[in-house]
Parts: C-alpha cells; sequence; structure tokens
C-alpha cells in the first residue's frame, strides 16, 4: 500500500515538475554547466536553462561579481553557437573582460535604453525570440506583474533570462525560477604567491522553486568553475601580500 | 652598490635596437655602472664599437651575445676569457654557415658543445599562463639546461606587465640563480619612438595599426642604479649576481691577435729575415745580379716599413698561397698598393712591373 | 497598351482658391492683379469678371469702370504652380503619374487606372465630381496623347472623352489655339483664315513648316500621336509599389489593420516572387478631406515577412489620424536588396529560422528605442583601456584581430576614471589604502604596477601605473596612479573599474 503511495507521490512530483517547465532532459541533451554542488540544488539535479534567473546586488562591486558569474555561466550557454543580448540603462560593462570568462564579447549584442521602462519591454521582446542563448537584463525594479510576463515569454521560446538587480531596496516576491546572490570573497594563492588570486566568490540561492536553497564558495579558475573550501577570513595584519 | 647591466640590445639587433653601442656605453658611464654587456642577437658585430668608447670612458665592457635557438629558449652567453670568446664565435659561425644570409640556425646541442668557459642566462618568456604558472614546457627546457650547462642564470626583468611580480615569484622557484636585467633596447626613454617606429618597420605595419606589436611601456632603457635596487628590494641576491657575472667575465678584446701558422717561416729564422731573403730573391731574378740603386733602396724602405708594422707575416701568407695558385694555373692578380709595390712584384705576388 | 492621358483644365484657378476661402466672393466679378511697370494689371478673373468684359492685360483702374464692384487681389507670380503642385499630389490617389501643366492645368497618365473606377467615363466622373465638389470650375479631356487630351479639355464645351485612336476627328474642328501654339503664330494663320485644324491639317508636310514654323508640325503630330511626347512625373514613381483604393473610406483601427495587412502581403508577395527584400518602405495614406500622412520603416536584414512588415508599421499606428476617413493607401518599397539565403556569422550554429527571428526582434526594438542604441564591441588592438574595444553599431562584422586573453581586466569599467584619495608609500607601491564615495578601503593584496603609456602617436601624456587592488572584504578594484615623477605634480589616484 504504502509503496504505491510513494510511488503515486513521486508521479504527481514530475508531473507538477513538468507543468512547472521542468521537463526531465533526455541524457544527450544535458549540458554540464560546471557549477558541481550548486547544480544538485535545483530540479533534476541540473542548471535550469529556459528559466528565468534573479540576481539581487546591492553595490556595484556585487555586480561586477555577478556579471563574472553569469559570464562563466554563458561560456556554456553560447557553445553551440547563437548569439546574446544584454539589456541595460547604464552601461558600464567593459568587455575585454568577458574573454577570461571563455565568452568572446563580440558575440553580444548589446541593447542601451534611455528610459529606464523600456528595459523590460526590450527584454521581454528579446526573451520571446527563439534564435538567442541568453538575455542578461540590468534593472532596479522588477514586480510580480513584470516577471510573469517574462516568465510566459520564455515558456514558448525557452530562453534563459538572467536578470541582474541593482540597488534593491526591498525585495518583492517574483516567479523567477531562482534568486541568487554572489559576493566577492578574498582571493587565496599559494603561499609565497605575491599578488591577488583568481576571482573568488560566495554564492547563494537564496529563493530555489522546487529546489534546494544553499551557499558555496566558488572560484574561477583554469577556464572553469571551482569549489572553495570557506576559510575564515584572516586578519589583515597578517596577510599582506605585495607585488 | 653600483650596478652592471648584463642584458642590452643595439641597434647591431637589425630593427630591434633603438640605439648604436657608443651610446649605449656613453650612457652607462654616465650612470656610473660598474659595466656593461652588449648581447645582440646572435652576433658580437657591434662589440668592436662600445670597447672602443668603453675604453675611452673608463668602464668596463663584456662582450657577449644573445643566442636565439630554433629549439629552445634563448641564452644570452658571457664568455669569461679568449678561448670561450673564440668558442662562442666559432658557434655563431656555425651558424650562420648552416642559414642564409641574416639569419643563423642554431640548436641547444650546438650550444652544449661550445659552452665551456661561458656563463649563460636563459630568457625566461614574458608572460605567465592564465592560472599564474610558468608554461610546462619553459620548466622543462629549464631541467635540460641545468642538466647541460654549468654557469647557468636565469635573467629577471621588470616589464611593468600585469604579472609581473608574479612571474618574479615563480622563476625565483626555479632553482636557477636570477640575475638582475632590464632588458635594454634603447639608452634614453626618448628613444622610444624610434624603437617603435623599427618595430612597424620590421613587421611592415603602420605606427597605427602595429597593435600589440608594440610595447605597452617605455621602461626598457638603462635605468639609475639606484632605481634597479629599488625594484628588485624584494630580489636582492638578483643584483648581487649581476655583479658577479660581470666580475667573472675578463675577456678583454685587446688581447685578440692575428695567428699565423708557424710553417711559414723556416727554422731558425725570424719572418722579416724570411722575407728580406726570398724578395731578393725575386728580385735578382727579376732584375738581373746587379740591382739599380733605385730599386734596392725602395725594398729596403717596403721591407723597413714591413718589419715596423709588423706584417712580415701577411706578406709570407700571400706569397704561399700565390705560390701555391701560380702552379695550379690560377690567375692572380694584386690590386690597390700591393700593385705599386716592388716588393711584390719581386714576391711575384703581383705580375705587373711597377 | 495604348495609352491614356486626362488633361484637366483650371479655367480660374486662383479666383476658385479665393472664393473657397471667402464663399461671397462667388457672386461677385473677382481678379488678380500683378504690378507691372508701375501699373497693375489684370491676370486672372472669374466668370463674373469675364462677363462684365475683363480681359488679361487690362489695368485695374479699366476693370473697375467696366466692373463695378469687382474685387482686386494682388498676386504672386508662381502662385498658380504652388496650387497646381498641391492639386496634382491630390490627383495621386488616382494615378501616381500626375504632371503639373502650366500655367493651369494638370496631366494624368491614366493607363491601366481607369477599370479601378469601372470604366473611363465613371473615373472622369469621378475625378471631376470631386473636384468640383471642392470648389474648382475644371474642364477635363480624355484621350490616347497629351496634345489631343488638352486640346479637347481647352476648346470642347464641357470637356470630352475622345475614343482611342480618335485623334484625327476629335482636333478637325477646333481652332488652331487647341493646339499649344504660340501667340503671333495664332494670330498669323488666324490673319490667314485658318480658323479650324481641318484647314490645314492636310496641308503637305513641307509647306506648313515653311510658311508656319516646326513647331506647328510638332504640335499637330503631338496631338495626332506619330511624334512622341512624355509626362515628366511629379513624383518619380516607385518600382515597387502597391495601392489600396477603398470603397468606401474607412476609419476604424480594426479595418486599418487589416487592409493595410493585405497590402503588405501583395507587396511582399511581389518582392518574394523577385527574389527581394524590404528595407526600407514608406506608406502614405490619404483621406478623403484632401489630407494624407506618412509612416516609414526600416529593417536590418532585407524582409519578405508580411507579419515581420506589418508589425514594425503596427508600432507607429497610434500616429494615424484617420479624420473622416482614410480612402487610399499607398506603399512604396523605397530600399529594396536581394535576399540572401547565406546566414550571418554571428549567429553561426543556429538554424536559419532562429536568425531571421533575432534579425526581427533587433528591426522591432530598434524601431522603439532607436537603432542606434544597439551595438556591439569589437577588438582593437591598442593597450589603452579605453581603447581596447571598438563600439559598433555593425552586427554583422567580424572581428579582425583576437582578443588578448594574458591581461586582468575588470568587467566594469568607469568612464571617466573617478578620483579617490590614497597615498602610496613608495612609488612602486600599491597605495595602503584609499577613500571613495566616504568609504575607507583597507588593501590587502595588489598585483602591479602595470604601466601602459598613452599612444604617443595619438595623443600626448605620460603614463599610467595600474593596480588590482582587493580589500580587507575581497572586493577587487581596478586603480591607478599617474606619474610621479613630473616635477611640481602630486600623484593623483583614480579609480578605473571593479572586477568580478
Amino acid at each position: 500500500m504504502t509503496a504505491t503511495k510513494k510511488e503515486i507521490i513521486t508521479k504527481l512530483r514530475q508531473d507538477l515538475l513538468g507543468w512547472e517547465g521542468f521537463r526531465p532532459v533526455p541524457p544527450e541533451e544535458r549540458q554540464s554547466f560546471g557549477l558541481g554542488a550548486i547544480e544538485s540544488a535545483f530540479p533534476n539535479q541540473m542548471f535550469p536553462t529556459g528559466a528565468l534567473h534573479e540576481f539581487i546586488s546591492t553595490r556595484p562591486e556585487f555586480t561586477a561579481a555577478i556579471g563574472g558569474f553569469i559570464a562563466g555561466i554563458m561560456q556554456t550557454l553560447l557553445e553551440k553557437g547563437g548569439v546574446c543580448v544584454w539589456v541595460s540603462y547604464t552601461r558600464r560593462i567593459y568587455p575585454p573582460a568577458l574573454k577570461r570568462f571563455g565568452v568572446n564579447p563580440d558575440r553580444i549584442i548589446f541593447i542601451d535604453v534611455t528610459r529606464e521602462k523600456d528595459v523590460l519591454w526590450v527584454t521581454e521582446e528579446a526573451l520571446k525570440c527563439h534564435g538567442i542563448a541568453a538575455v542578461i537584463c540590468e534593472t532596479r525594479l522588477l514586480s510580480f506583474m513584470e516577471s510573469r510576463r517574462l516568465q510566459l515569454a520564455i515558456e514558448q521560446s525557452q530562453v534563459t533570462g538572467f536578470i541582474l538587480r541593482k540597488d534593491v531596496k526591498h525585495l518583492n516576491t517574483t516567479a523567477c525560477a531562482a534568486r541568487w546572490t554572489v559576493r566577492p570573497l578574498r582571493s587565496k594563492l599559494r603561499a609565497g604567491m605575491p599578488g591577488v588570486g583568481f576571482p573568488r566568490w560566495q554564492v547563494e540561492l537564496l529563493k530555489v522553486r522546487n529546489g534546494q536553497p544553499g551557499s558555496w564558495t566558488l572560484e574561477w579558475k583554469n577556464n572553469a568553475f571551482l569549489h572553495s573550501e570557506t576559510e575564515h577570513i584572516v586578519k589583515p595584519d597578517t596577510q599582506r601580500r605585495y607585488a | 652598490m653600483s650596478y652592471a647591466e648584463l642584458q642590452v640590445t643595439s641597434n647591431f639587433s637589425f630593427r630591434l635596437g633603438g640605439s648604436h653601442p657608443e651610446e649605449l656605453v656613453d650612457q652607462a658611464a654616465d650612470l656610473g655602472y660598474t659595466a656593461i654587456a652588449l648581447t645582440d642577437r646572435n652576433t658580437f658585430a657591434g662589440v668592436v664599437r662600445a670597447y672602443v668608447v668603453a675604453k675611452d670612458r673608463g668602464i668596463k665592457f663584456i662582450p657577449a651575445v644573445r643566442l636565439d635557438l630554433l629549439d629552445g629558449p634563448s641564452l644570452l652567453a658571457y664568455p669569461t676569457d679568449q678561448a670561450a670568446y673564440s668558442r662562442l664565435s666559432g658557434l655563431l659561425t656555425l651558424g650562420n654557415l648552416r642559414a642564409e644570409k641574416e639569419k643563423c640556425f642554431l640548436h641547444k646541442q650546438d650550444v652544449y658543445g661550445y659552452a665551456e668557459g661561458s656563463i649563460f642566462v636563459i630568457i625566461p618568456p614574458d608572460k605567465i599562463t592564465a592560472d599564474f604558472e610558468l608554461p610546462k614546457k619553459f620548466k622543462a627546457e629549464v631541467a635540460e639546461y641545468r642538466a647541460n650547462l654549468k654557469n647557468l642564470y636565469i635573467a629577471a626583468s621588470r616589464t611593468f606587465a600585469d604579472g609581473d611580480a608574479k612571474r618574479l615569484f615563480l622563476l625565483s622557484e626555479l632553482g636557477v640563480p636570477m640575475v638582475a636585467t632590464n632588458n635594454v633596447h634603447y639608452h634614453d626613454p626618448g628613444r622610444r619612438e624610434l624603437q617603435d617606429v623599427l618595430t612597424c618597420v620590421r613587421h611592415k605595419r603602420t605606427i597605427f595599426n602595429a597593435g600589440y606589436l608594440l610595447h605597452q611601456n617605455a621602461e626598457r632603457y638603462l635605468k639609475e642604479a639606484k632605481e634597479m635596487q629599488r625594484l628588485f628590494h624584494a630580489y636582492p641576491d638578483a643584483v648581487a649576481n649581476s655583479q658577479k657575472v660581470a666580475a667573472a667575465c675578463n675577456f678583454d678584446l685587446k688581447s685578440l691577435q692575428y695567428e699565423y701558422p708557424d710553417e711559414l717561416v723556416p727554422e731558425g729564422m725570424t719572418a722579416d729575415d724570411y722575407l728580406t731573403e726570398i724578395t731578393l730573391k725575386g728580385a735578382h731574378e727579376f732584375f738581373g745580379e746587379k740591382l739599380a740603386p733605385k730599386l734596392e733602396k725602395q725594398l729596403h724602405f717596403e721591407l723597413d716599413f714591413v718589419r715596423r708594422r709588423g706584417h712580415a707575416k701577411y706578406f709570407l701568407t700571400v706569397h704561399d698561397y700565390v705560390a701555391w695558385a701560380r702552379s695550379q694555373n690560377i690567375l692572380c692578380q694584386g690590386r690597390g698598393s700591393a700593385a705599386n709595390s716592388a716588393m711584390c712584384y719581386c714576391l711575384g705576388v703581383t705580375p705587373v712591373n711597377p | 497598351m495604348p495609352k491614356r492621358f486626362v488633361s484637366i483644365w483650371f479655367r480660374y484657378l486662383l479666383t476658385d482658391r479665393e472664393a473657397i476661402r471667402q464663399k461671397s466672393l462667388r457672386q461677385l466679378p473677382v481678379a488678380f492683379t500683378e504690378p507691372d511697370h508701375g501699373r497693375l494689371l489684370v491676370t486672372a478673373m472669374n466668370s463674373n469678371a469675364e462677363q462684365c468684359g475683363v480681359k488679361p492685360g487690362m489695368t485695374a483702374a479699366d476693370a473697375r469702370v467696366i466692373a463695378p464692384g469687382i474685387q482686386l487681389f494682388e498676386t504672386k507670380a508662381g502662385r498658380n504652380i504652388k496650387l497646381l503642385k498641391g492639386l496634382a499630389e491630390w490627383c495621386l490617389r488616382y494615378t501616381p503619374l500626375v504632371m503639373v501643366d502650366a500655367p493651369d492645368g494638370l496631366l494624368l497618365d491614366v493607363t491601366g487606372c481607369t477599370h479601378l473606377k469601372g470604366g473611363e467615363t465613371e473615373f472622369l466622373k469621378d475625378m471631376v465630381g470631386r473636384l468640383r465638389a471642392l470648389g474648382y470650375t475644371i474642364r477635363p479631356g480624355m484621350a490616347d496623347t497629351i496634345g489631343c487630351a488638352w486640346a479637347v479639355a481647352r476648346c470642347v464645351e464641357s470637356g470630352l472623352i475622345v475614343p482611342p485612336g480618335g485623334q484625327r476627328n476629335a482636333l478637325m474642328p477646333l481652332p488652331p489655339a487647341c493646339l499649344r501654339l504660340g501667340v503671333d503664330l495664332l494670330i498669323k494663320l488666324n490673319e490667314l483664315g485658318f480658323y479650324q485644324v481641318r484647314s490645314f491639317i492636310y496641308l503637305p508636310k513641307s509647306d506648313l513648316k515653311r510658311r508656319f514654323g516646326a513647331s506647328i508640325i510638332l504640335r499637330l503630330y503631338q496631338a495626332l500621336g506619330q511624334e512622341a511626347e512624355f509626362l515628366l512625373p511629379l513624383k518619380e514613381p516607385v518600382p515597387y509599389s502597391e495601392r489600396i483604393a477603398l470603397l468606401e473610406p474607412i476609419r476604424t483601427r480594426e479595418v486599418i489593420e487589416t487592409t493595410v495587412h493585405a497590402l503588405i502581403d501583395t507587396l511582399c508577395k511581389r518582392l518574394y516572387g523577385e527574389g527581394l527584400g524590404l528595407r526600407s518602405a514608406v506608406l502614405t495614406y490619404l483621406r478623403i478631406d484632401g489630407k494624407s500622412g506618412q509612416l516609414s520603416i526600416g529593417t536590418n536584414h532585407p524582409s519578405q515577412r508580411t507579419d515581420h512588415v506589418f508589425k514594425l508599421f503596427a508600432l507607429q499606428f497610434d500616429q494615424v489620424a484617420p479624420g473622416l476617413g482614410i480612402e487610399i493607401f499607398i506603399l512604396d518599397a523605397t530600399k529594396t536588396e536581394p535576399a540572401s539565403d547565406q546566414q550571418n556569422v554571428l549567429w553561426n550554429g543556429k538554424p536559419a529560422a532562429d536568425s531571421e527571428e533575432v534579425a526581427e526582434l533587433l528591426d522591432n526594438v530598434g524601431a522603439r528605442v532607436g537603432k542606434d542604441q544597439i551595438h556591439r564591441y569589437l577588438p582593437q588592438e591598442h593597450h589603452w583601456p579605453e581603447r581596447a574595444a571598438e563600439n559598433t553599431t555593425n552586427l554583422t562584422q567580424m572581428p579582425e584581430c583576437a582578443w588578448p586573453e594574458d591581461h586582468i581586466r575588470p568587467v566594469q569599467l568607469l568612464e571617466p576614471p573617478e578620483p579617490i584619495e590614497a597615498m602610496a608609500l613608495t612609488p612602486d607601491y600599491a597605495p595602503r589604502q584609499f577613500v571613495y564615495r566616504h568609504e575607507r578601503h583597507i588593501i590587502v593584496n595588489a598585483d602591479g604596477p602595470e604601466r601602459i603609456s598613452h599612444e604617443w602617436w595619438i595623443e600626448d601624456g605620460g603614463y599610467r601605473d595600474y593596480y588590482v587592488a582587493e580589500d580587507e572584504e575581497g572586493m577587487r578594484y581596478w586603480l591607478f596612479g599617474t606619474p610621479n615623477d613630473l616635477p611640481g605634480q602630486t600623484r593623483r589616484w583614480f579609480i578605473h573599474g571593479y572586477f568580478p
């Protein structure tokens, strides 16, 4: 009796996932983003493409960290060809830096709008377009209704969307599949090596639909993500390394 | 403590160096260096000019060379004595003979064979990899050099590029003592623009589209000793090693002489005597037993001149191979002042009676 | 196909125009005068004035005498041309080939147009009726040749439609003035008793030429159709152009949209058949009250897709003011290009349909936010950071060099760099701490200096010493200091970007 009940619940869960847009992907279509343990937090143990990811930033330094993290993911999304669209109303991106994350900056189409309200309109249009590998949108506000519209657009096209929310004062509920923050951490180098090390971040999944929120320490090394142990932050006096 | 610059490229490295050897030596003397070397690419061609100015200004000059190889990292080579200098010259000749004009093909194996008596400095790559390491291939090559060359160092320069400090740290880990250099390409920072133009000429570009072929800053000039010490404060041994290498090189160009084979002169006679003997012999053959006073006077004047200058052996050499050539029916002709020389006529070097 | 021309004579052009403005003038004699050598001479008048005996060339003073109560207006030269131009544009709804026929007429090439109204008579009736309704006194003529149409419009009471091939018969009873001959020649012909065309039409050509000059032959033959005469249209016809004329004027948005969609469809099908795509197009709508409006669009790629082109126009439908109704839509493809099958290298790897979609997305976005806001970056070989990437609106150009992989650069760049308060203990060291936006950052790790000098062939200047600086919190910044070895100048520090 109990076995059947378990089977029923599992089947229900799978169905629910299907209705919510998380289809089980056949093995040959699976794309690994190199995020390791982070991917286990998601349903089907896969980083969801064709979904809306929300990133929260409260400072420009965090926006830069998020930019690097997204670029690392974009590398995999662009593998099969296609183009990315990056929508913003304050252009600050420095394209040559993206090369370090394996992204050729000339594969990105940048759309700079002068009015903030055009950002979401352009993002929605871009998300409807089948030919696009990913859309990144920099915005301050995102209401539930607006996020719902974007989600609906994605359901047809299966484009992956990244919403980078800056200067967020109040966090509201949105229809995004995942909500992240990425904060920079002190870099590590082996003993004696002077200077600054590889980009290192604390990546947190605050909310995940049908998944497990969590926090991980991540580095970018050798053109891939690397999980690094969380370290107790050493006091500044004892670890000053100069060129 | 002063400084010695061991890595200097002059304009004798065609289209690479922006200054003359004389200018470089002059500037080094102005800066009070203990010594300056010249390391042009696969050639010793510039050393004479540098030597002359160095002697004049009273600064120690080290004739040296940068060996650019076909199959390994480049090596700076400093001969410590004349024998070592001969060997390096022989090495360069070997490389030049193998290739067409202006090129020199050398392999690591060649260097090992001619290495005796010289100090070598490895030139490392300018950049480290994206994961902050030296290229694996380079590390393997350093290991090979260590196995095959005594007196081995590695050149450490502050390039003012973004991975500089990390790079020097990685070099210090290699187990090869470091030598501080500034990879000098021009004597004064004002020469940088000329050097850029030379780069354009070398690559057949214009200044507007030479792009990354041009260096991003103008630091490769002869710097003040104090500044070099400051730049290498983290590696003081490197500066000390430059002095050490400079001190070990005691080859003075002046010691180079012509060396003639001994067989030219018969036992018991001096070269001048022998030359006089065969000249007079020839004179009698052409002009008979009695020589006219004018002719005799001329011959003695010329012989005396040769004796004073110490060129007797030279003329004997010429006489030797002309005689051999004649015996093979090969045409020999004298030119210029030789054609006008009574002595040469008597020796049979020139066929025309002056 | 034999040609058909319509000539319209605006007998009282200027005065009718005035009367349209002031209805009261209809009852009165009206004349226009122009200054000539100090006097005012009559140049145009209405029928009332004519009946009183006012003639062109008469002085204003005389006119006042013979036509008491006459309203006189001064006119500027060229006014009639302006009016005719406006009327010609109005006539575009009937045919794209309209020409101003100075001083008081219009010429239309209506070949193939008349069937749209249900035949020549209906066509002409419609046009004449509308023009009269506007307030103009006109007389039409239709014939195979320009000359004949002109002739019957001027000289036949209430106009005439000359049947195809009937020029000769039509011209016979008309006075020589119908042939557009000079005044002197007309006087001569009159004196010699040639009151009708039939009296000289059969005279030998050489005789006519000898006695009256070459122009009479030319005009006669042009009118008969034996000599070619061309119409120079006011507007150059666009090779790919479609129009829809509506039986009933439309006003509602829905109907407008359906109509425009059908029109675009026709044009796109035609372009498709010829292997062409649209790059820019203009949609003109003509309202029943004579006013018109235009919408224009442009695309990034030659497009043959109706839905896409419609969508681009649809973004501007709010600006359409139908007034009392729109009766004609004209769609001109102002720029076309061969439609290529070759895919843009930019979206390599993706199937054809997708890249079409992306091109259309960019068209739509460009229409809303401006084409210039869509751009890419291409690598440029410059050490100077601000020049390492070139901003371009070209969406297909491939990079000419590679993006350098050996530099560590910040993901966000501040333009221009912003000053910070910092002090380094010795040259060559990164600062120990810096203050930016009232926040103090203590630097624990730093790489550098990376010295980048100004590119001396582009601009003067020294160099910047860049540092990658990491603070206690792990935030990483790109800082630089200006040269510290220039006499009399203290070193200044700036923040240039943020690292990920």
